[in-house]
């Protein structure tokens, strides 16, 4: 009976992959076989062994591209509704029986994991100090990691490990001799001015403090400050300021390790912004937490742009004679600036000592063994035995018989420990399902990309994290969490690209207003806080292709031509609706890293649009193809190129899938500001096209509605990024199942945001290696 | 040539600094020669038009870009049709340049993307106190060269951190420091290599070939603390004079690079390392101490011919080479160029294009026969010409290695004869 079942099951079989071989022959094989292989496809050699992960790629790419109309091409006649139908059946059935899902590989923490792991394993404070600062963004373990592991984890039990006596409380007070000087701060003898915000320009910091403070801690600063000039009396346009804002006293923290605190360097950390009042001097106070090497840098947030620009323009404006490095001139000065007379600083405060850290950790023991298995445990993430740790307690013997104090050899100890596989591995156990203490590692590390905490670890101690509900509420508990940014920024880093802003910066002159208003972290939180939001109010994913809102703070509404917001904070703005900035290809951010700071690309766009929306990747050019050679002399537009471009035949397939969304996105200019004319040759720009299913429109907000029907497309997209992060590993065609699954609850319910993270959470994938 | 003084003590152009002898015995001709090699990449590219000469041979007719290193005619060789095959992604390719090998590749080749001057590092390893030194422009330089185990190796842009690190010698507490901190990694590295079997035991058999990482990397910083130990207790060589001031992080590029030059011939000189790179990183980098240049050198070289742009491209470009012609005259006169290989160009061939085919390949000294355009055979197609690692082959075997082909090479470049 079984052995009959079985035997017609193969005819069937043997005979639907010849209904599919005569398939693939009428509608295929003459661009995909033995004469042409265009898009470096060829199928009448593809058999129809499932097993190959290979083979299973390609018949599922074919069954994407026929059943979503792409394939066959326009000009070829239609394959019959019921043929597709049965190719269809076929592939599924063979890709569900084919090979079985892949198991997750041992993998490293990332260097962002790493750095969250060692604040909460601690409990120490890493805003400033980042444990992983050196670490390459790769995954491979290489000897070059391995010493910055070394060199990290001495400074982390450095921090930690504090037995000595409390660090004197030292007052340091500085008046206009100890104030540094820059391009954007005047030195006067009993105070100093700051006059530019410009980020390289306007910087005021102790100068007596070259290697920043010397103890971790809590600090105290104060500042005595005044706010002279007159914001109102002169060309806000030539000051670039906002005359109605309140004057703002800013408090930045940098190191001079990396360079010098009169530049920006690798990244300020802005701590504080402070409103203040016009016309009055003031003693402001703030508590800080700084890290040794770091020191605060104040500097003029709102005030006046770059210096030189500024005064030459001032000076032909009033008549007056320009500004020069003269005091004479500069006292005449009436414009506006932040009068710095005095500045505090009185610190490490500790409120116990030795510190937090030191007492968590140690819990008065004196016992190495007792203290090391306590923290292996969090450390490693999972239960360990004292025979696993003995070679750590050994060192750390070892070092008390040869005469080091208990601490200082629990340094090397705990050294130790931070730098085994244990902690810097995520291990994961046989493939199959995860166990308990793996599966909250997987939850921890994909919400917060950060160890568990006590709860979660307290509920795999238990055996109920295998438990379906447990999981789910925790999921929603930790998506409740303030780790849970991490999910967000990490997420939308790599999903979106948006770890490569700033890799093809926008050129200086051209789009100097992009850096005098700090554009590109605006442009960022932007993106962040709409995702945020459509996760937390569990909004569609199609919110994501077009949108009546996005979030917006001054800065970046004037950026985009909206002029009637006020102040620094991001708010939700309502677009309305059919407007071209609804959605995140609205969003600066997208529009810049799409870009190569010089000029915009519908390439570079259309592929962006393909593979983030559409979830297709198009194939490499071949390498015979010359690419472009842009012409800006000429009267020929970027779309009249591409258009010859697209004769040539071996790139029209691929050109004219890709282009036609570029050229929606051309009315955005390279920084993502509307423009109907380009720059050069007073041409206009054209943003209508054809998607390569035929779909006419006339714009950006035509294309969104276009894609609006391929929502479906999206949020497979989507699922599948999501499944990829987090299991930390490729999807195969095995897990088709998978993401099919999530799609069916999803659809029914909008594809909201939070339901798919939380359908991950529950899906085969994630609770299998 | 900017006055430089040959002999027993020198002063360097633009530093300002002077050093007290002993040097190398660079002047004895009777030891075997210290080969060197030092490349510098562009991550911009060099205009073709401008770059290469109309003309090969020996009689080739200097390039615009190539007429200020007239007077080191002899002591160069300039490539035509030299490229990485299968590589060509703008941009995104300009990492392979001393590699040929994509970094997202790096897993399908026995030795990685490991870039060329890593190569003669490792064969070099132990020689001098540094393995390698790698310069950068900016703070986000450093994507260059890489490692064996694809690692990218960072950069600094900070001549007065290469000034310390060539000629500060550490006070005996930071010695005692180090060696402590030698030992205490030593016993700490043993720990964790138990830890490390224990588990490896338990894992299967994916997750034991990606722990097989740990335990290279393990032994690998076993060998090298070894290595750096034994130069802890050497004396560095002395300079009298003040370090270079940072020119701060995105320095003017026409200030800085003349500095970075005198850190390079400075590090040769004392034989402080062997292996220099060199890479100039120019998206954001400001060009206004170049006169007459207004626009961004990224903006100028997406140029779309507009001779305006053009223009003030040559005269970068021009500063370019003009600056490299002054490093062959430092390193003539301090005797280090027949020894030293100097490698200058960039993974970009034509920047208006985005394209990789073609690349501007120039080497000077290092004991070649030089003084010629030397025109390599050129494919039919796209990616067909010679490989450039090719290039690279020939110039390790110059080295010493002993080895007939270096990643996506076929060969090596003997066209090119040793002197």
């Amino acid at each position: 009976m079984r052995l009959g079942l079985a035997l017609a099951l193969l005819t069937t079989s043997a005979a639907h992959a010849d209904q599919t071989k005569s398939f693939l022959a009428k509608h295929c094989i003459s661009c995909h076989g033995p004469d042409k292989q265009k898009g470096n496809r060829r199928f009448d050699t593809l058999d129809t062994d499932f097993r190959s992960e290979a083979n299973a790629t390609l018949w599922q790419e074919i069954a994407d591209q026929i059943s979503s109309g792409e394939m066959p091409p326009d000009d070829e006649p239609r394959p019959p509704k019921s043929d597709v139908r049965r190719l269809k059946a076929f592939i599924d059935h063979g890709l569900a029986r084919g090979t079985a899902a892949p198991s997750a590989v041992l993998r490293r923490l990332t260097a962002l994991e790493y750095r969250n792991t060692i604040r909460d394993l601690f409990g120490i404070d890493t805003t400033l100090f980042d444990p992983s600062g050196a670490f390459p963004r790769d995954l491979i373990t290489s000897g070059y990691l391995l010493q910055q592991c070394l060199a990290s984890a001495q400074t982390v039990v450095e921090k930690v490990i504090t037995p000595g006596p409390r660090p004197p409380v030292v007052k340091i007070v500085v008046d206009a001799r100890g104030l540094s000087s820059g391009p954007g701060v005047w030195n006067f003898d009993d105070h100093a001015d700051i006059v530019s915000r410009y980020p390289k320009d306007g910087r005021l910091f102790i100068k007596n403090l070259p290697d920043g403070v010397p103890h971790d801690g809590h600090y105290r600063l104060r500042v005595k400050v005044e706010v002279v000039g007159d914001r109102k009396g002169h060309s806000a346009q030539v000051l670039r300021i906002h005359p109605d804002e309140d004057p703002q006293l800013g408090v930045l923290i940098n190191t001079p390790a990396r360079g010098s605190l009169g530049e920006p360097g690798l990244g300020d950390h802005l701590s504080k912004t402070i409103a203040l009042e016009e016309g009055k001097t003031e003693e402001v106070e703030l508590r800080l937490w700084l890290d040794r090497g770091f020191a605060p840098v104040l500097t003029y947030p709102n005030g006046p742009g770059k210096v030189n620009s500024m005064s030459q323009k001032l000076a032909k404006q009033l008549d007056i004679p320009p500004l020069n490095k003269s005091r004479a001139t500069r006292a005449n000065f009436k414009g506006p600036r932040l009068r710095i007379w005095s500045i505090e600083l009185e610190g490490p405060l500790f409120n116990q000592w030795p510190a937090e850290p030191h007492v968590r950790l140690f819990q008065k023991s004196h016992d190495a063994a007792e203290v090391l298995e306590r923290l292996a445990v969090r450390a490693y993430r999972r239960k360990v035995t004292p025979a696993e740790i003995r070679p750590i307690t050994t060192l750390v013997h070892q070092r008390i018989e040869a005469g080091e104090t208990f601490h200082e050899a629990m340094k090397a100890g705990v050294k130790a420990m931070l730098c085994s596989p244990g902690f810097l591995y995520l291990e994961q156990g046989a493939d199959g399902p995860l166990d308990n203490h793996a599966l909250a590692s997987r939850l921890s590390y994909f919400l917060w990309s950060s160890m568990p905490d006590a709860r979660l670890t307290a509920l795999a101690d238990r055996g109920e994290l295998t438990r379906r509900q447990v999981r789910l509420t925790e999921a929603r508990r930790m998506l409740s969490d303030p780790k849970a940014r991490a999910f967000t920024e990490n997420f939308v880093d790599q999903w979106l690209g948006l770890r490569r802003m700033g890799e093809m910066p926008p050129d200086q002159k051209k789009f100097d207003r992009y850096y005098h208003e700090s554009v590109e972290a605006h442009s960022i939180a932007e993106t962040r806080l709409f995702f945020q939001h459509i996760l937390d109010e569990n909004l569609g994913l199609a919110t994501f292709i077009d949108s009546d809102f996005t979030f917006l703070n001054q800065r970046l509404a004037e950026h985009y031509g909206l002029t009637d917001l006020k102040g620094d904070h991001f708010r939700k703005v309502s677009l309305g609706p059919r407007s071209e900035r609804g959605g995140l290809l609205g969003h600066s951010s997208i529009l810049t890293l799409t870009s190569n700071g010089v000029e915009t690309s519908p390439v570079t766009r259309g592929i962006w649009v393909l593979q983030t929306i559409l979830g297709r990747t198009p194939s490499p050019p071949p390498p015979s193809i010359k690419p472009l050679e842009p012409d800006i002399r000429g009267a020929t537009t970027i779309r009249e190129q591409l258009a010859k471009h697209r004769d040539v035949e071996g790139c029209a397939d691929c050109h004219s899938k890709m282009d036609p969304y570029g050229f929606a996105l051309e009315t955005f200019d390279p920084v993502g500001i509307s423009r109907v004319k380009y720059e050069e040759g007073d041409r206009e720009v054209d943003s209508s096209g054809v998607t390569p299913d035929g779909r006419a429109f006339a714009n950006v907000v035509e294309l969104k509605k276009i894609l609006l029907t391929q929502t479906d497309q999206f949020a497979r997209s989507v699922t599948q990024k999501m499944l990829t992060y987090a299991t930390g590993r490729t999807l195969a065609s095995a897990d088709r199942v998978a993401v099919d699954r999530i799609l069916a609850q999803l659809k029914p319910r909008a594809f909201g945001l939070r339901d798919l993270v939380l359908q991950v959470v529950d899906s085969e994938p994630f609770r299998n290696k | 040539m900017d006055g430089f003084i040959v002999g027993r003590r020198a002063l360097l152009r633009g530093t300002g600094v002077a050093l007290a002898l002993p040097f190398l015995d660079a002047m004895a001709s009777s030891r075997a020669p210290t080969r060197r090699m030092v490349c510098i990449g562009n991550d911009l590219s060099f205009n073709p038009d401008t770059w290469l000469p109309a003309t090969t041979g020996t009689a080739f007719k200097p390039s615009p870009l190539l007429e200020p290193l007239e007077r080191h005619r002899q002591s160069y060789t300039v490539f035509s049709h030299l490229e990485h095959p299968m590589i060509n992604k703008g941009h995104e390719s300009v990492h392979a340049y001393l590699s040929g090998v994509l970094s997202s590749d790096a897993k399908a080749w026995p030795d990685g993307n490991i870039t060329v001057d890593q190569r003669a590092a490792e064969f070099l390893a132990g020689k001098t106190r540094i393995p390698s030194l790698h310069i950068g422009v900016s703070p986000t330089s450093g994507r260059m060269s890489w490692t064996r185990s694809g690692v990218a190796v960072p950069t600094t842009c900070k001549p007065a951190e290469i000034f310390q690190a060539l000629f500060r010698e550490d006070s005996a507490d930071e010695k005692r420091q180090r060696i402590h901190q030698f030992e205490v990694d030593r016993t700490v590295l043993d720990a964790v290599m138990a830890q490390a079997k224990d588990l490896q035991r338990k894992l299967g058999r994916a997750d034991q070939a990606k722990l097989d990482e740990y335990f290279t990397s393990v032994r690998a910083v076993e060998k090298s603390i070894a290595e750096l130990g034994q130069w802890v207790h050497k004396p560095k060589p002395q300079a009298d004079g003040k370090a270079p001031t940072n020119p701060g992080g995105w320095a003017e590029l026409g200030k800085l690079v003349p500095i970075v030059y005198d850190m390079i011939v400075l590090a040769l000189r004392t034989d402080s390392t062997r292996v220099v790179t060199f890479q100039m990183e120019g998206t954001q980098q400001p060009v206004s101490s170049v006169p007459d240049v207004s626009l961004g050198y990224h903006t100028l070289t997406h140029h779309g011919k507009s001779p305006e742009r053009l223009e003030q491209l040559l005269l970068i470009e021009k500063f370019h080479t003009s600056s490299f012609a002054k490093f062959l005259d430092q390193l003539q006169a301090a005797n280090l160029l027949d020894e030293t290989m100097v490698l200058l160009g960039s993974g970009m061939g034509n920047a208006n294009q985005h394209t990789c085919r073609d690349l501007p390949i120039l080497l000077a000294g290092g004991g070649f026969k030089h003084g010629q355009h030397l025109d390599v055979p050129k494919g039919t197609t796209g990616g067909q010409n010679t490989p450039l690692c090719n290039l690279y082959a020939r110039m390790l075997q110059r080295l010493g290695l002993d080895i007939d082909k270096f990643n996506s090479g076929s060969g090596a470049l003997t066209a090119l004869e040793f002197a």
